[in-house]
């Protein structure tokens, strides 16, 4: 399994553009552990209709989870495939309301299963597979155990899925920040739903938000989060909205160079953790109107910012 | 990838986003006897053993720079009250006042007063599993009912089962009742920690509150649901005790 890379873009002309961020954490490092956390982006067409496919996953950091570097790597690629899937399947088929309703009903499920089959075969290939309960009570899924955050960025729609921790912020052209998919969970610590537990089709949350007006999407791991106050927490949603004006003001490009001291930074003198950040810019819906020319759809508070947008 | 400015890179220039970083939090509690019975050698070796271990457990956390522990501590006698609390401290200035000793064993109310302190309304969601250590030479005073159900409900709320609950029973076993003692740890394999002279106590209490306190800042995701074990985290079993000298308590 190949580490994960540290930047990574991708785009697609009306729909906007994704980059991601990947360091490995202070205390992974300190115990001369690896990065846990993996990424992946993909943007593309089918049938000529466009979409971003975005996937964050966190191997957790117990012993007992040995294979999670692994378990995540397989958990994007996973997510990554049946998003384009997803999409191949549907765009041509459903209505918008009806491909929400057939994302929240059938997307957990083909992509825990996906990753279920991936992590059987990598176990198999390289003689690890234990089956559950030989000795340890720990079977391969558990070994590989990991989290994973997706997003599918649609003409209209914004789709969500999420099991277990991890934020998705949306930064509306407003201002305005729109937190999904809640972070309460009832649970307490660092335990967490994974795609290794039990029944895992029926932890994940899915939600969906209108892209016609645009907005920045962000996608972390919670080592960002839990560097500042948590999900949801007044200081980390400060620092998403302070690192959109920063990309405002400053540019991708140049926001991308500094990203990774940032995040080394934020690991460092916080969380310890491995951080991941991926960061999607989505343009406005441009409508075309009955004279053949195309307009933006306009936020309904257009604020200083709308030129970014 | 980085663009210029006047001779210097731009992404020199650009200041971290704003948002203030804040480190893990380790709360950490004890839980004294200062019942009648401790009089004499038994509280003067607490006092002194606990004073002594706050350092080594600061130095100890070194390695976990992320992590910053705070200390409280509840003491017990015909009441529980906060002896240093209940706003938690900063291990750094935390300092142990001299522990008196007077009256029976309110242990049942001491860990009604912990349960208080870990419920989810005081204590983040997220963060490292509290630490806490009981110390005691003796039975609970308190109606056995009460001692029970005050385990019961710790052992219900979700940081009582995360938390690292350790015991220090002090002096010969016939003094103490080691069952009662016992519910209260949920570690194991540790067990309860038997001191039977001051060395051993000093010793105990050094290794309960650092093991604990290291063991608890590693603070690593694990998945729900299919764990056989509830505890965020477990202990490697405590060194062999030789005791040098023959005082006992």
């Amino acid at each position: 399994m190949h580490p994960p890379p540290h930047f990574y873009g991708a785009g697609e002309p009306t729909l906007g553009w994704a980059f991601g961020c990947n360091r490995t954490g202070a205390a992974h490092i300190a115990a001369s552990r690896p990065c846990e956390d993996s990424f992946a982006l993909w943007s593309g067409s089918s049938g000529a209709v466009p979409c971003i496919a975005i996937a964050v996953a966190d191997g957790h950091g117990d012993p007992r989870h040995d294979q999670s570097q692994t378990g995540s790597a397989l958990a994007v690629h996973a997510a990554i495939d049946e998003l384009i899937e997803f999409h191949r399947m549907h765009m041509h088929t459903l209505p918008e309301h009806a491909l929400r309703s057939e994302f929240k009903a059938d997307f957990p499920r083909r992509v825990t299963r996906r990753w279920r089959e991936f992590v059987q075969s990598d176990s198999v290939r390289r003689g690890i597979f234990r089956p559950r309960n030989a000795g340890t009570g720990v079977d391969e899924y558990e070994r590989y155990g990991s989290t994973l955050i997706t997003s599918l960025i649609l003409d209209d729609s914004i789709l969500i899925g999420q099991i277990g921790d991890g934020d998705i912020v949306l930064v509306r052209p407003d201002g305005t920040v729109e937190c999904p998919i809640s972070s309460e969970t009832g649970l307490v610590g660092k335990e967490t739903y994974s795609l290794s537990s039990r029944d895992a089709h029926l932890l994940w949350r899915v939600a969906t938000l209108d892209r016609r007006e645009g907005g920045v999407l962000i996608v972390a791991t919670d080592g960002i989060s839990d560097s500042f106050d948590g999900s949801e927490g007044p200081e980390f949603l400060t620092f998403v909205k302070s690192l959109v004006a920063r990309v405002q003001e400053f540019g991708i490009e140049n926001v991308a160079g500094s990203m990774k001291n940032w995040l080394d930074r934020y690991s460092e003198l916080a969380s310890g953790d491995d951080m991941t950040l991926v960061y999607v810019s989505i343009n406005p819906k441009v409508e075309i109107t009955g004279s053949g020319s195309q307009k933006s759809v306009e936020p309904d508070t257009p604020g200083t910012d709308q030129e970014f947008w | 990838m980085n663009g210029k400015a006047g001779g210097h890179t731009i992404v020199d220039t650009i200041p971290i986003p704003d948002g203030q970083v804040v480190r893990k939090k380790l709360h950490f509690f004890w839980i004294a006897d200062c019942s009648d019975s401790m009089r004499g050698k038994k509280i003067a070796t607490l006092n002194q053993a606990i004073r002594e271990a706050i350092p080594e457990v600061q130095k100890a956390v070194e390695a976990y720079p992320q992590v910053e522990i705070f200390m409280r501590a509840i003491r017990f006698s015909d009441t529980a009250e906060w002896h240093v609390g209940p706003e938690p401290v900063p291990v750094a200035d935390f300092t142990w006042p001299e522990l008196e000793t007077s009256g029976l064993t309110a242990t049942a109310k001491a860990v009604q007063l912990l349960t208080e302190e870990l419920s989810i309304e005081r204590m983040p969601r997220r963060g490292l599993p509290p630490v806490c250590i009981l110390v005691s030479d003796g039975f609970c005073t308190d109606p056995r009912d009460e001692y029970d159900n005050a385990i019961a409900e710790l052992a219900k709320i979700p940081w009582g089962v995360k938390a690292v609950r350790l015991a220090i029973a002090i002096g010969d076993e016939s003094d103490y009742n080691e069952p009662e003692l016992l519910k209260f740890v949920n570690q194991n394999q540790i067990g309860l920690l038997k001191a039977h002279s001051p060395e051993e106590l000093v010793a105990y209490i050094k290794w309960a509150s650092v093991s604990a306190s290291v063991a608890a800042s590693r603070g690593r995701s694990r998945s729900t649901g299919s764990m056989e074990d509830t505890s965020n985290v477990s202990l490697e079993s405590p060194p062999p005790m030789i005791t040098s000298n023959t005082e006992l308590f």
